[in-house]
């Protein structure tokens, strides 16, 4: 179905990165998506990107995604809107604050502050100095299909590209047991343009197993043209590849 | 006194996550916030908070005072001296 105000009806990359430890280059995730495994390990990125002022208050989480969106926001207009889709957030840091507040009673002030879904959107715009529309989503496991939804609304809306970048953390220990899909460090930004090549359906809904994070089994499917469709494994949002066969 | 300051110094560093400052590049006399080494309202709260588990100080908010003894590393020390618990 087309937008009656003639945006295309879905969209194209023109753009994207990504970051997880041991997968830092393009070409590593090249050759990962033909052969994605979870990404593991302690490694962070160096995220030069950011003014030592500002660089101190990210954790891993904010650090990879702020890499990321450097990477794909460098040849954009400074106010290209920005949408981020992380499950958790930044849940390693509020658990810490949970526990410091049973320890000790008081908590702390910067933790706090950037331990809120929008923080990381917060960095980028203020080391980037611009005003840009960001926002931020969780949307459980339906995390993935919201990003997407997201942006191809502000594609409908007129605007000649956005931004994307999802996330995520290893979960604190204590939720681990909730977990009801993998878990990994990873990071990846894209930047989207109104076009026919990925367009969504509303099919019915095909149950996945799943050996990768959903936002992260995403990406896969956006830059591996072997993939022709991605299903949201929350509902009946389909996504299609332009030439690509169900 | 020396010994204080060398301690709050290093207090500031690590409570503020200043990765690339060694307590040596701290000015004892400089300004702590917006000039000198840059610090904004957040940082000054998080100070607040290290300085209170460390030292029993108890601050008055945003009062002139307390904005008073958070001008330099110089003026905390003679605060913490003053006015500590522990």
């Amino acid at each position: 179905m087309y937008p009656p105000y003639g945006a295309a009806p879905g969209f194209s990359i023109r753009n994207w990165a990504a970051w997880a430890p041991g997968l830092e280059s393009r070409q590593d995730w090249l050759d990962w998506r033909a052969d994605p495994r979870l990404p593991v390990g302690d490694g962070a990125p160096a995220a030069a990107c950011l003014p030592p002022l500002l660089r101190r208050r990210a954790m891993r989480l904010g650090r990879m995604a702020l890499e990321c969106l450097a990477a794909v926001s460098c040849d954009v207009p400074a106010d290209t809107p920005v949408v981020f889709a992380s499950r958790h957030g930044e849940a390693l840091r509020s658990q810490g604050l949970i526990r410091e507040l049973l320890d000790e009673e008081s908590v702390s002030p910067q933790s706090f502050s950037l331990s809120v879904h929008n923080a990381t959107l917060g960095l980028y715009t203020i080391a980037n100095g611009c005003h840009a529309n960001v926002t931020a989503l969780a949307g459980s496991n339906a995390t993935a299909s919201a990003l997407l939804t997201e942006a191809m609304g502000l594609l409908a809306d007129g605007l000649a590209s956005v931004l994307i970048i999802a996330c995520d953390e290893m979960l604190p220990d204590c939720y681990a047991s909730y977990a009801d899909e993998p878990q990994a460090p990873f990071a990846w930004a894209a930047e989207l343009v109104a076009s026919d090549e990925f367009t969504p359906s509303i099919q019915p809904a095909v149950p996945a197993s799943r050996n990768l994070p959903e936002l992260l089994d995403l990406f896969r499917f956006l830059i591996d043209p072997q993939q022709p469709v991605w299903c949201a494994s929350s509902g009946a949002l389909h996504w299609q590849r332009a030439g690509g066969s169900c | 006194m020396d010994k204080l300051i060398a301690e709050i110094k290093t207090l500031l560093i690590d409570s503020l996550n200043l990765e690339d400052i060694q307590p040596a590049d701290i000015d004892t006399d400089a300004p702590l916030f917006v000039d000198g080494l840059g610090l904004d309202s957040i940082d000054a709260l998080e100070l607040g908070v290290a300085l209170q588990r460390r030292y029993g100080l108890s601050l008055a908010g945003d009062s002139a005072e307390t904005r008073q003894h958070f001008t330099s590393i110089a003026a905390l020390a003679a605060f913490v001296t003053t006015h500590r618990t522990k």
